[in-house]
């Protein structure tokens, strides 16, 4: 069980995020329980996404060209009709996509917040932070352009409000909207340049989250299969129970004035409908920025690490405590001349979270932590069994 | 095996597998728009070995009730298909079900890696 030290002030939420967690425990066990498995959840519903839209890639014609307005025009809006009422399982494949999407920003919040509150996030997992934060924005993005796409009513009314607030920013707003449109008004280059984007930065996040990985030993990447079947299947009962439509074909010589919100990937637009659009970029910059300092931000007083330290004389350069280290914070250099093994562990202080697991490891008794010596430990421990009998 | 089989344990397991068997049915009925008109190649086989009377004639009982209830809820939701296309309404069906059998498995498994997943404590023993 994690603990937390007494002063964050968090503690109140990782008491009830370790009560849920033994609660489940209860009835689903620790195998199986989804909360042990948080970080894995997004990248199955990422895996889900790709699936499906490759399917629904296969039949998508990014064009906007719609000068008769005619639904026997080949174009964006009419393709996706057609995906979904003339496609076997077709409306069903697109419905899975938006619906895996929508479970995808659920648990990547259920993640971050299970981080959070267990106090995961700063010191030795700062970069799991930072980096979290940069996916999760692409994630966002990548989902309204997944909304662009459908090209009705809705999208063209977002596409005309991203590109307006691209252009109020100071400096960079003229090449951020030309960017965004392809361009300096809305053609057929606009929607290669949305599929671009939707699919070009879905396959950067693998970039992303080798870098989310780094200085993570052993990443739990998938949850087992009973909890993939139920987090399926969460996803089809959805598509069941509100299937997808389209709105009307988008026209560009009209300006629709309002739209359903998903609030899963546009509330951003529900905010820059409310408030200026110089506000909305203020509110949006400043509390990412607050957020990804939160590490730094939230740091309560307290003792410093007592980081792992390596008895150099005992070193077999067996490599145990390198295998066995969560957070990479142990290195194999090679040995001192005179030596006779031929690596020896060293430990970088930074990332080390003084957890212990490298001292549990070793079968030398080469690694120790400072102030709980190896020796101590199980002199508490053979103390404690003699004590229960 | 036939003493695990009968345990409690073992009962359940068999009455979860039954249940996929059932649902997963359903997925086939909804694949065939909530009917029982089986394909030509089904009604062949089917008809081999004597027993395309007692499948279609259990698809078309549920025709008249779940088929027109989940009919009529997917349009009511504004689900509409292309007449001339072969996607049909028992997609949506199809998936339902899928998701209904994928739910009853995974508890399935859940309740057969139970034990594996408990974690035991063993003290050794002094001599």
């Amino acid at each position: 069980m994690q603990k937390i030290v007494d002063n964050h002030p968090l503690k109140a939420f990782n008491g009830l995020t370790l009560a849920i967690e033994n609660a489940i425990n209860a009835f689903m066990t620790s195998k199986y329980n989804p909360f042990y498995y948080h970080g894995a959840l997004p990248q199955y519903y990422l895996w889900v996404l790709y699936l499906s839209g490759l399917l629904l890639f296969a039949y998508y014609i990014p064009t906007i060209d719609n000068a008769y307005n005619s639904k026997l025009l080949t174009n964006a809006w009419t393709s996706v009709d057609y995906i979904t009422k003339s496609l076997p399982f077709g409306g069903v494949i697109r419905g899975i996509h938006r619906y895996a999407g929508d479970a995808m920003v659920i648990t990547i919040l259920l993640h971050a917040l299970r981080v959070w509150f267990t106090d995961r996030y700063r010191q030795y997992r700062w970069l799991q932070w930072v980096s979290g934060i940069v996916l999760a924005i692409f994630v966002l993005f990548i989902g309204q352009t997944g909304f662009y796409l459908v090209w009705d009513d809705r999208s063209l009314l977002l596409t005309r409000m991203t590109a307006s607030a691209f252009e109020s920013l100071p400096v960079v707003g003229p090449g951020l909207k030309t960017w965004f449109l392809n361009g300096d008004q809305i053609t057929n280059l606009t929607l290669s340049n949305f599929l671009f984007i939707h699919i070009g930065l879905s396959f950067f996040l693998l970039f992303g989250l080798w870098i989310h990985y780094l200085r993570m030993t052993r990443p739990v990447l998938t949850p087992p299969p009973a909890v993939n079947y139920i987090l399926t299947a969460l996803v089809l009962v959805c598509v069941f129970i509100w299937p997808l439509s389209s709105g009307n074909m988008a026209d560009l010589n009209k300006q629709p004035v309002s739209f359903d919100i998903d609030w899963f990937f546009l509330w951003p637009y529900a905010m820059l409908s409310q408030m200026p659009v110089m506000g909305y970029w203020a509110v949006m910059i400043l509390g990412t920025v607050a957020i990804t300092a939160a590490p730094w931000l939230m740091i309560p007083k307290q003792p410093a690490i007592e980081t792992a330290e390596v008895v150099l004389n005992k070193c077999t350069g067996c490599s145990l405590c390198y295998k066995d280290c969560p957070y990479q914070a142990i290195e194999m250099v090679p040995a001192p001349a005179g030596s006779r093994f031929k690596l020896l562990a060293t430990v970088k202080d930074f990332r080390c979270s003084g957890c212990g697991v490298c001292v549990g490891a070793c079968a030398f008794d080469a690694i120790d932590l400072p102030d709980l010596p190896d020796a101590e430990v199980n002199a508490k421990i053979k103390a404690l069994l003699e004590a229960k009998g | 095996m036939i003493k695990y089989i009968l345990s409690p344990k073992g009962i359940i397991l068999l009455a979860f597998a039954g249940a996929v068997v059932a649902v997963s049915v359903l997925m086939a009925w909804s694949e065939l728009g909530f009917t029982g008109a089986t394909p030509d190649w089904l009604t062949d086989l089917t008809s081999r070995i004597g027993l395309h009377g007692a499948i279609a004639g259990f698809f078309n009982s549920l025709t008249p009730s779940l088929g027109e209830d989940l009919t009529k809820y997917l349009q009511g939701k504004g689900v509409s298909v292309n007449p001339k296309s072969t996607a049909s309404l028992g997609d949506y069906g199809y998936i339902l079900f899928m998701g209904v059998a994928l739910t009853i498995g995974g508890i399935a498994i859940m309740i057969i890696g139970r034990e594996d997943a408990e974690e035991k404590t063993v003290l050794p023993v002094k001599k």
